[in-house]
């Protein structure tokens, strides 16, 4: 009996737990421009669930853009915001009221945020972060 | 008394997460209008979703390289019509707004105000009509080099006691001279639950 409730708990438990598998050329034709990046993890939850694989740079016309791949490292669909900055030359802050953009991602899957810098004297960015925030049970 | 002593600690762990979670305990207070501790409602598109929409848009159109085409820069552009598809009265200027600021903030494109008899800026297409008329000159050319227009469309769909409903925001930007839509993009948010909720 014990045995037969334990078996129906992990069913239960994986059948939410449907992760991503991938295919593709092995053999790219296409040159990224990884650069290096600096991270400041204030919540390690956030990075056991999704992690910064790499961020690559391009140019639109005179616009940077950036592109940041992330990982879901767990087997469950996950939520999570993100926020990017832009900052000139001299370091000021181009667009410090930037919306945050929420992202739902499966388990296992692997994503590309697509940044494009607001115009042409932006030189920086930072992208920010954030867990789901939800309070659940909260009724309207 | 173990088992009291692992339920306490199960209790007071609640307790401390919910602290980092919690909102204003019911008082209000600000929140940022485009942050993730907003209201996230079924019924409606809410400000962080007109946020969200017009930000990923304008990344769309700076990022595809054709207001570096306009052969005057910055170029022209009017805003046409933005139909509204969905079940609620909504005002078409929080999405078109946002993007023309946006817009502007990039260098690439000026937005006329006074451009058509729709003109957003009846007193500023009347004084320069006027200035023109005193000076003997021709009254200011605003005809537009791209025009914005679009639509907003909702879908909604259930499964028992949950809903999703999805906003679909479509734009386009014409090329007056040829008529033709040189850039066009479609952003959809899909929202889905029982209730109301505060947070994503």
């Amino acid at each position: 009996m014990k045995t037969r409730i334990f078996s129906l708990v992990c069913l239960a438990l994986l059948c939410g737990c449907a992760t991503v598998n991938t295919v593709e050329n092995a053999d790219k034709s296409g040159a990224k421009h990884m650069i290096s990046d600096t991270q400041v993890v204030t919540d390690k939850s956030l990075r056991g669930i999704v992690e910064v694989l790499g961020v690559n740079t391009a140019q639109a016309g005179d616009l940077l853009k950036v592109q940041i791949e992330v990982r879901n490292k767990t087997r469950a669909v996950k939520n999570f915001s993100y926020r990017v900055e832009w900052f000139d030359k001299n370091g000021m802050s181009v667009n410090a009221s930037a919306p945050w953009h929420p992202v739902s991602i499966e388990g296992g899957e692997r994503r590309n945020l697509i940044l494009v810098a607001p115009n042409a004297d932006v030189r920086d960015f930072r992208v920010s972060f954030l867990e789901s925030v939800r309070m659940s049970g909260t009724i309207l | 008394m173990k088992n009291a002593r692992i339920c306490f600690a199960a209790a007071l762990a609640a307790l401390l997460l919910s602290a980092c979670t919690s909102g204003t305990g019911g008082n209000a207070a600000y929140v940022d209008a485009a942050g993730p501790r907003t209201v996230v409602s079924l019924d409606k598109i809410n400000t962080q979703d007109w946020a969200n929409a017009a930000d990923k848009m304008v990344q769309s159109l700076l990022g595809s390289g054709v207001l570096e085409r306009a052969p005057q820069q910055p170029a022209v552009m009017a805003v046409g019509r933005i139909v509204n598809n969905t079940s609620s009265q909504v005002d078409t200027d929080m999405l078109t707004k946002k993007i023309r600021i946006a817009l502007n903030k990039s260098g690439k494109i000026v937005t006329t105000t006074t451009f058509g008899a729709g003109a957003e800026d009846r007193l500023a297409k009347e004084a320069g009509d006027a200035k023109a008329f005193a000076e003997g000159k021709q009254a200011p050319d605003r005809i537009p080099y791209y025009t914005l227009s679009g639509r907003i469309i909702e879908d909604t769909a259930r499964a028992g006691s949950t809903r999703q409903q999805t906003y679909v925001f479509q734009l386009s930007l014409t090329q007056v001279d040829s008529g033709l839509a040189v850039w066009e993009d479609e952003v959809s948010i899909a929202k889905q639950g029982r209730r109301n909720a505060i947070g994503w």
